[in-house]
């Protein structure tokens, strides 16, 4: 996926409703996995990544637009996630149901600044492939089905499933493999 | 996972990135009206405080 244009980070920075839309178009899918990893609650996880844009349009003034925001927008998604899990007291990244209400240790961290950004990375690896591709991917890890049962799902040739499935999985591997050997 | 139709190299990358599939919030599309309140609270903010 590209990064923004010049043009519309500069009128993202102005507070132009059309930027302001399309930067978070952009970023949104990414800001929210970041957020979400961090809090393990999707209504947090909302306001966390509306928090995020916001606080994100009051300090562009002063961001180089030669750069790709997508670094620093995790790093504004990860504080400002972290604050909400302060404030709700809860473990981030643990779900509730495991979690002492009195623990002490609700407010440790785990999500450090490196996690945050590998996941950023594999979102926007997801995000690159065409929506047809990420379905593919998604049934098969999130809901653990087949190939025959994405096909069934999908109402797809079952030929027609392994050839997305290929090409994604290739275009992933492409993606994430210069993520890993930086991250190692 | 087309795993035969990879190379070794390739599978072995997306064996490294296969928790991250399988974790919920890396498929997480926020609700649409999000976009909205977004573009709302930035502009009763820039009203507020102009640029």
């Amino acid at each position: 996926m590209d990064s923004l244009d010049a043009e519309t980070f500069q009128a993202f920075q102005r507070g132009d409703e059309e930027a302001v839309r399309a930067v978070y178009r952009r970023y949104a899918s990414l800001v929210s996995s970041v957020c979400m990893q961090t809090l393990r609650h999707r209504e947090l996880a909302e306001e966390a990544t509306q928090q995020t844009f916001v606080q994100a349009w009051r300090a562009s003034s002063g961001l180089d637009i030669e750069r790709d925001i997508a670094p620093w927008l995790v790093t504004i998604a990860r504080r400002v996630a972290i604050d909400v899990a302060r404030r709700e007291g809860r473990r981030p990244s643990t779900p509730l149901e495991f979690v002492d209400p009195s623990d002490d240790a609700l407010v440790s961290l785990p999500l450090n600044e490196t996690a945050a950004w590998e996941i950023a990375q594999v979102r926007l690896a997801i995000d690159a492939l065409p929506k047809e591709d990420q379905e593919v991917v998604r049934l098969q890890h999130l809901e653990g089905y087949t190939q025959q049962e994405i096909a069934e799902t999908l109402g797809l040739p079952l030929g027609t499933v392994k050839s997305r499935s290929f090409r994604a999985y290739k275009a992933l591997a492409a993606q994430l493999g210069f993520l890993r050997s930086t991250m190692e | 996972m087309s795993a035969q139709e990879l190379t070794p190299s390739e599978f072995d990358i997306i064996s490294h990135y296969e928790q991250f599939f399988a974790d919920a919030s890396l498929w997480l599309e926020p609700d649409p009206s999000l976009e909205d309140a977004v573009a709302v609270a930035i502009s009763a903010e820039l009203r507020n405080t102009p640029r």
